[in-house]
Formats: C-alpha cells, structure tokens, sequence
C-alpha cells in the first residue's frame, strides 16, 4: 500500500526483520539456548526428583530431599572441603609459578620460543591422559620414575596413592603440571604489553628487578591477572578427570572432588546410578560457578568501558 | 627522555666490562633455569616414550632406564591391530571436526549480527553470552543425558557432534566479535552500494580478514573437543563410536596395570594433538589473549 | 530493492543449512531402523570384550564359533543370532531392552534376579534348562528358589594366592601363617622386598568370604543389613585386624591401601614382592606376559588362606551369564532362550572360556575338558570353587561394597580406629538402605 510517491517502499514486518540482525543471530542463539542453557535450567527439575539410570521415566517428585541428603553425606561433604581445599591451594600456586614462568619468558633469550612451548605442551593434553599417565610416573612402588629417582637418592618409595595426604598432595601437583601455562600465556601477552621505556626509567631510577615487578609491573596487570585467576578458578574448581584417572576418588575418597562424585553417583560402574542426588551435587557446583561468572562478567564488562 | 634513557643504558652495557660478565654469566644461569623448565614439562611425555618401546619386564626391574636394552615397536603394531584405537582415532577426528565447524558457522553469524547490528537488547545477549562461557560440561552433564536419551540421540555420532557444534557457540561468538569489531564499517558500507548482499560481505570482505581469529578459534576447539572425556563418556556406549579419550580409558582403565599398552595408548591421544598445537601456538597465544589483553 | 540487499535465495540458502542439524539428527532415528523379514532375529547384546570383536583373536574366534553353529544349528527353524556389541554397562543393558533392541543379552550374575524381578527376563526352565549341571553356588544365583531360572551362568572366577615357589617353598593356609611368612621376609630382607600384597581397593569383595566362613551374615532375607549385629561386629574386628596389621606392621607395600588388584602388580613384576591374592586369571593376564620369561615357571597358586579358627575358607565367585528377554512375543522368547542354552552348554562353555581365560560354571568341563584337567592353575580353581561362595544379590550390597572399603582404608592407614571405621561404615550403610526404601 503505497503513499504518494512510487519510489518510496513501505517494508512488510517479514521484511523487516528479515533485513534486521535476528536472522544472524537466532540460529546460534537459539542452538546454543537448546543444548547448553536448557540443560542447566532443566537440572533444577531433575534435582527434585527420585530419577535413576534404570527408570528415567516413572519418576517421583521429592522436592528438596535430594539435597537434604548430599548435606547429611559425609562422603559428599568431604568431596566438598577437598574441592575447596584443592581449589585455595592450587589457584595461587598455579598463579604465582605460572606468573614466574612469564616473568622468565618475558626476556631476551635463545631458545626462548622452545621454553614456552614446552611449558604450555600439557594445555593440550586431554585431563584424563594426564591423569592416566601421571598414575605411570608417580607410582606407589620403586617401578614409578618419580620413586625410583628418590630411590638412588636413598629414600623410600612414598605411596603416592596410599596415603590421603600424599594422594592429595599427586592431584595437586599434577593440575599445576597440566594447567600452569594457562596463567603463563595470559601474564606473558600481559607482560609484552608493557613498553620497554617505561621499565629501562624504572630501572635508571634504581628499581631493582622486584621493585618493578611489585611496583610497576603487578598493578598494570591487574585486569589480566584477576581474569587469570578466574580462568583458573573456574578450571580447578570443576576438577574430575585427573581423579577418576589418577586416584579414582580413593584412599578411602580422600581425593574425591565435587566433580567426581557427583559423576560417580550419576554414573556409576556397578549398580544404579542416582540422577537426581547427582543434579543435586551438580547444582552446588553450579552455584559456585555462578559467583564466579558474576565477577568475570562484572571484570570483562568493566574492562570494555574503560577500553 | 625515553629515548635518551634508552641510549643511556644502551652505552652503559657496552662500556663496562665487568657488566657483561654479569650479564652472561646471568644468560648461562637463565638457560639452565630454561632447561630444567622444560625438562620438567617434557620428560614425562618422553619417559612415556621410553616405556612404551621397552620390553615388558624391563619396564618393571629397571624404571629408571631411559633407553631400552632392546627396543621394540612391537605395542603399536599390536594397539593398531588388535584394538580398535584406529578407529577411536578416526572417530575423534570425525567429532572434532565437525564439531568445531559447526561451532564456527554459527559463532560467525552471530558475532556478525552482534558486530554489526545496534538493536534492542543486545546487551543484555552479550553478557548472558559471556556470563555462560565458564558453565563447564559437567553442570550440564546429566540433564544432557536425560535429554539425549529422550530424542534418541544417545549412542550416535550426531548426537555428540549437535553437543560439540552447540557447546561452543557462546564463546565462539565472543572470539569472533573481538575480531570483527577491529574491521572499520565503512568497508560494508562501501560494498553494500555496490550492491552486495549481507552474505557476500561477510564471505568476500569480512572473513579474509579475520583468518587469524578463524583459525584460533577453530585449533581450540578442535583440541576442546578432542580432549572431552565426560560428555562423550555418558553419550556414547557402543565401543564402535567411542572417541580416543574414553576409548582408551576403557581400554586401559583403572584396572590396568599394563604400562606399556597404557603409555603407549597415550601418546596415541597426545602426539596430534601436541603437533598441532607446537606447529601453530603463535596463532593460539594471540587468540586466548586477545580478548583480554588491550 | 530493499535496503539490506537480503535476497530470496539467501534466505533458502540459510534455511538449508540452518536445518541441516536438524535433518542430521532425524538421520539417526533412519539408522536405527531394522528391517525384519519372516525369520526370527535373535539379537544379542553383549560386552566388546566378549565378542566377536575383542581385540584378542582366540576371543574372536570362540565367539564366532558358538554364533555359528547356533546359526547352522536352527537355520531350518528360521532363527538366527545376530551380535549387537556394547559395554556391559548396566544402564546400556537396561536402555536397549526398554527400546526393545534386544532379544538376549550378557549380563553379571549380580543381575541375574534382579533383572528377572523387574520382569525382563524369560524363565529359562520352561525351555529345558538343566540347572543341576551347573555348581553349586551358581544354582543359588540363576534359581529364584521357586523353579524359575532368570539366567545361565556362563563363566566365573575366584580370587586364588599366587606365590613364587623359590621364595616361598609351603604356601600358607591360615592368616596367622601368612603373617608368619610376611614377618621372616622382612626380617630377613627388609627394604623393597615383602612377602605378600592383596589390594584394599576392592578388599570386600575379596575377603568377605572369609568373614562368612567365620559365621558372619550381611543381609537378612528381606535385604535388610544384619552386618552390624554385637555377634557380626566382633567377626569384623577379626577380619579388620589382620588387614590393618598387615599394613601397620608394614608386612605388605603400604600403597595396597589405594590399589585394586592389577594395580598392585608391578610391584610383583619388579621382584619385589613374592605372593599375592589376584583373580584366578591372573596368571595368564599378568605373570606371564610381565614377568623376565624365565621367572614364570616359579609360580604357583593355591586357594586363599583363611582366618584362623575356621574350618577352611569360603571363596567368593563372580563372574558373567547369559539371559534371554521377555519380549511380549513367545516365539522370539522362545528362540532366544534356545539361544541362551546352545551358548552356555558344555561344548560352547569349554570353548569360549578357554578363549577367554575365564573357569568354567559347569564342573565337568573343569574335570573332563583336556586343557583344564592339565592345568595345575585350573584344577586349583576347582578346588577353591567346591567351597565357592556368592555375593547376596539385595540392592544394597553395592553400597556395602563400598562402604566397607572405604572403612578398610581409613583403618588401614591409621586415619581412624577399627571401630570408628566400622561405626562409620554402619552409619553411611544404614543411610543407604533407608534411601532405598
């Protein structure tokens, strides 16, 4: 239906949206929406029901009992402290070496380009390999390379998965193994960042090495650093391959994390796996991720203005 | 006064002597430090070397023997002939292709339309985009299975390939906005009074220019999905389909003791994957960083 | 013209691969389709690694041999097997016959009833199974005690105490001589070198027998946990000390107490250790392809030692069998319990267990069959199983299970006393079965 002149043309509502960015957007949008949003909403229902891997369709509603339940398990209770443990030890340990690493890297040196590629080598490694092959490196008896080595240097074999403190002590070192070039990557495009000529001033003023680390270097990158450590944060915290491989949960589930037991309760070797405690146990996990989502958008959103 | 300051400390090495001495002697003490890193990161993956070319008992009476009294090639013949590790590999390949290009495809448009388009609510997409990123798998692990189970699509290859494409699609389109946004608008504007339709300028004029990101985005995928073990590990059961990781578990397992098959089967999962990565990791540090260092 | 320059075709050609997805997942349910003729398909679903299709060849062959001869055997009958291969996993099992994929399938003994509870399974007596060929304790496991059998038992073993012969000439037959043993190795070697290993990951399912044989009980006959009476308690703190002062005393490698049993085996290849309680395949799956090659010939084995004050041991048997499933139709019941019994009768049974490394449920084969009458391993076995023993099939056995190994552990390694270990055992237990109710 056209006005007055010919040439102007009045777009139907199809059109329009047709022409707008819906038809770019909502493909992937809603994709992602079906199989990666849904599932999370949908793991409320499921946390809420009696649902097991036999009978996914005759299920009861129990409303919080599920959770009433993984509370009063001490298993799933020390799941959750070594989760914690595990994730207040490794992150600044993993963030401080990895810092170093760059620090080392972030220098003129030949061969600098292999160092760094042999440091992030284990971010390409699936965790359940990691976990298989560590279990090789550190194992109980004079056979492990690791206890072999400190055999010739006179000491006795350390059961690294016999004893609960040496078996957390394995999953410890092996996540920092795997997973420190992710901090090192992130603090050494950090590091690059930063002109030479401000460095070489600190440095004809007198700043020692540390000094500028401490004084110049750290607070230029504190937006990067703190996106690092929610990285790794949120990498340690969801921690469950490693285990299953390395310890299996044990001695004694000394080292079972969040992770693993709810994937074991969910979808166990023998028996009935229990969906609903599992979406139970994933919720807890779900909402310490969330508050760490909040700060890293918070961080990121931020970091966009003032850019 | 940078510059002078740069002259400065730049004729201060060359005129003292005894700051050279300092200076090499430091170089000799980073290269050690340098060797000793990289031992430490490498050596496990060579040891694992070592034990899969020893013979069986050699592995057990003399662990700390690098190089084998008799090596022998004799476990890969044996993996690739008697286990299905050929085609867990070939099935790895197949998910994490597909899966990456699927994410790509639908991350491309939709870091176009984000890039592109000033609208009503984009905001808010942008951060539920960014604010789903670090949801891992395993919060969405078991009402995935129950999911797939419902549509059928447990036990098929389509059914992790959906999984793979969809997953990645958030942070994809956060990736690939960031190199969108570095093309200034005028070029499309210039093209569209030519006369080009949408697809033809994200196909001849945006894409060639953003090939870094592409490629980023795609090699980290790729190596994502490569390395999943939990969703594979409930979706697929039929050892036909298995991927490399859960193949290998369930060949190895926990209850295995065999060390040889196991380091072996190991470097099977980790050598493409550490090839890809050494070969193009220049591609990969400017990738993750990108978005997070200005 | 509009303003976008969004044509037509760009609009087909984005539908088309927007639903691309889409099409890819319905090609799934296509794939799935079976077309189904006039004869009747037995369908049987079974583990890869015993299949057709393991990686070992003799495996590959026994398998193939039974599917044919089945097949030649009742092509008049216009039946036929065909070999679907999963993973064993449970949840598998349970999903493909509720698709209705499946007409027979390869289960654990532990199922056997449970699954034919649940209404899963065909009676196999209406079909003219011979349950008395089998032993005894299978008979317990693929009866429901009222003449039903819910499966055929196929194939079992039984943990046995392996030794080398030049280290250790009389192997124990009681705890305290173990420990005897343990104590002279230590004395005289220290160092690296112990007597004996056993694993604690997995301790219950090895050792309760021992604890039965001593009188103790686990369930009642309603499944409810009896395992914590006064009476039982103090039959645990007998079977708990010996494995906490095994490990306390250092007489055995402390890393046992985080290792199921094929980990605990390197340190018997390394020499380091001379006796150990493994599976009673142990010697052809480990000993002999890790050991130096003339080192093999030392070992032997004989059935487990037991507490001291019993009259023998009892040993736990486990192990795999073979189910038919209801299906609704009688004639496809009918061809898969004729299946189910063609592929556990003696000829079948010989073959694919000989393949398999696995005992035998029919006793005449381990007596009469050439290969198992020679071997000094197999007819140790038979011994061991004339005083073999079955795992209680209640629900809440699994989570006893594991309770109880974490209690080994925590005793074992000193982290908590024998009796709070216990008493926490009884509490997660207790909690498990009010879960289950």
């Amino acid at each position: 239906m056209s006005t007055n002149t010919s040439s102007q043309y009045e777009p139907s509502k199809l059109e329009r949206f047709l022409a707008g960015p819906w038809l770019f957007i909502l493909p992937g949008v809603l994709l992602y929406a079906a199989f990666a949003i849904y599932p999370v909403v949908y793991q409320f229902y499921v946390a809420m029901t009696d649902m097991t891997t036999i009978s996914l369709s005759n299920v009861n509603f129990v409303g919080f009992d599920n959770f009433a339940i993984i509370a009063a398990d001490p298993v799933f209770r020390q799941s959750f402290i070594f989760t914690i443990a595990f994730v207040l030890v490794t992150v600044p340990f993993q963030f401080i070496l990895g810092f170093g690493l760059a620090l080392f890297l972030d220098q003129e040196l030949p061969g600098r380009l292999f160092f760094r590629i042999s440091i992030i080598i284990p971010l390409a490694m699936a965790s359940i390999i990691v976990g298989l092959m560590w279990r090789l490196i550190l194992h109980d008896s004079d056979v492990g390379v690791v206890n072999a080595f400190l055999g010739v240097l006179g000491f006795d074999p350390i059961p690294w998965f016999g004893e609960a403190a040496f078996a957390r002590i394995s999953v410890f070192i092996v996540n920092i193994w795997h997973a420190v070039g992710t901090t090192m990557i992130f603090m050494l495009g950090g590091l690059q960042t930063i002109s030479k000529e401000v460095l070489e001033a600190a440095e004809v003023d007198g700043a020692n090495i540390w000094q500028q680390i401490i004084y110049i270097k750290l607070p230029m990158l504190k937006n990067i650093a703190g996106l690092a450590i929610i990285l790794i944060f949120s990498g340690t915290f969801q921690i469950f391959e490693k285990v299953l491989a390395l310890t299996n949960g044990g001695p004694a589930r000394a080292t079972s994390t969040i992770g693993f037991e709810m994937y074991t309760t969910a979808f166990p070797e023998a028996g009935t796996g229990s969906l609903g405690l599992g979406a139970a146990m994933g919720l807890v996990m779900f909402a310490f991720i969330l508050v760490i989502t909040i700060f890293y958008v918070w961080m990121v959103m931020f970091d966009e203005e003032n850019a | 006064m940078s510059a002078s300051s740069r002259i400065q400390s730049k004729m201060s090495n060359n005129h003292s002597q005894h700051f050279n001495f300092r200076k090499i002697g430091g170089r000799i003490i980073n290269y050690i430090i340098g060797v000793v890193i990289s031992f430490f990161f490498i050596y496990p993956i060579i040891w694992l070397f070592s034990v899969s070319i020893k013979p069986n008992w050699e592995i057990y009476r003399a662990p700390l023997q690098l190089i084998p009294s008799d090596p022998q090639a004799a476990v890969y013949i044996e993996i690739f002939s008697t286990t299905p590790i050929g085609r867990y590999l070939a099935n790895s390949l197949l998910y994490s292709l597909s899966g990456s290009a699927i994410t790509l495809f639908f991350s491309i448009m939709v870091a176009y339309g984000l890039s592109r388009y000033m609208f009503r609510g984009k905001r808010l997409l942008m951060i539920g985009l960014l604010g789903v990123q670090l949801m891992p798998n395993l919060v969405r692990l078991i009402p995935l299975f129950i999911m797939m189970t419902a549509l059928d699509l447990i036990n098929t290859r389509y059914g992790l390939i959906l999984l793979y494409g969809a997953g990645g699609i958030a942070y994809g389109t956060w990736f690939l906005k960031g190199y969108f946004d570095t093309i200034p608008i005028d070029l499309d504007e210039a093209a569209q009074i030519d006369g080009a339709s949408r697809f033809r300028i994200i196909w001849q004029i945006l894409l060639p220019s953003i090939v870094p990101g592409i490629v980023a985005l795609l090699i980290l995928q790729f190596i994502a999905h490569w390395n999943d073990f939990a969703i594979a590990s409930i979706l697929i059961r039929n050892p036909d389909l298995l991927p490399l990781t859960v193949g290998t578990f369930k060949l190895i397992g926990p209850d295995e003791s065999d060390f040889r098959l196991l380091s072996a089967a190991a470097l099977v999962n980790i050598v493409p994957v550490i090839i890809v990565f050494s070969i193009l990791q220049r591609y990969l540090v400017s990738g993750l960083t990108a978005g997070a260092v200005k | 013209m509009s303003s976008k320059g969004f044509s037509r075709r760009d609009f087909l050609k984005m539908m088309g691969v927007g639903s691309a997805s889409v099409a890819i997942a319905g090609l799934a349910d296509l794939s799935r389709t079976l077309a189904q003729g006039d004869e009747v398909v037995v369908r049987y679903l079974t583990p890869s690694w015993a299949s057709t299709t393991d990686r070992r060849r003799e495996r590959q062959v026994a398998f193939r041999g039974v599917i044919d001869s089945f097949n030649s055997q009742f092509a008049d009958q216009g039946i036929r097997v065909e070999e679907i291969v999963g993973d064993g996993n449970p949840v598998t099992i349970t999903q493909e016959i509720e698709a209705g994929n499946v007409e027979s399938i390869w289960l654990n003994h532990g199922e056997f009833q449970s699954r034919y509870n649940a209404g899963q399974l065909v009676d196999l007596s209406q079909f003219g199974s011979e349950i008395g060929e089998f032993f005894g304790f299978a008979e317990g496991v693929m009866s429901n005690g009222e003449g039903a059998i819910a499966a055929a038992w196929h194939n079992t073993d039984t943990p046995l105490y392996y030794y080398d012969t030049t280290k250790i000439a009389t192997p124990p037959t009681t705890w305290s001589e173990l420990i005897a043993i343990c104590r002279d190795i230590r004395e005289s070697e220290g160092g690296n070198q112990y007597g004996y290993v056993t694993p604690y990951v997995g301790w219950f399912q090895m050792n309760f027998g021992m604890y039965t044989t001593l009188g103790g009980t686990l369930v009642d006959e309603d499944g409810a946990p009896t395992a914590f009476t006064p009476e039982n308690l103090e039959i645990w703190r007998v079977v708990f000390d010996h494995a906490v002062t095994l490990i306390q005393d250092d007489l055995i490698p402390a890393s046992a107490i985080g290792n199921a049993q094929a980990q605990m085996m390197p340190d018997v290849f390394a020499g380091n250790v001379y006796s150990f309680s493994g599976n009673s395949n142990f010697h052809i799956r480990e000993l002999e392809p890790n050991l130096p090659p003339d080192e093999y010939a030392n070992w032997s084995a004989v059935p487990l030692p037991y507490p001291d004050g019993a009259d023998g041991g009892l040993n736990v048997a486990g192990g795999w069998g073979i189910g038919a499933v209801e299906t609704g139709d009688a004639a496809r019941n009918a061809a898969a319990a004729a299946w189910v019994i063609h592929a556990t009768n003696t000829d079948a049974m010989a073959n694919t267990c000989l393949a398999g490394g696995w005992i035998p449920t029919r006793p005449d084969i381990l007596a009469n069959d050439p290969f198992y009458a020679d071997d000094p391993f197999a007819q140790t076995t038979l011994e061991a199983l004339e005083d073999g023993w079955v795992v209680p099939t209640a629900d809440i056995f699994v989570p006893m299970w594991l309770a109880f190994d974490v209690a080994i552990q925590r005793a074992a390694s000193g982290d908590a006393t024998i009796d709070e270990a216990l008493t926490e055992a009884e509490t997660e237990i207790m909690r498990e079965f009010e879960a289950l109710q």
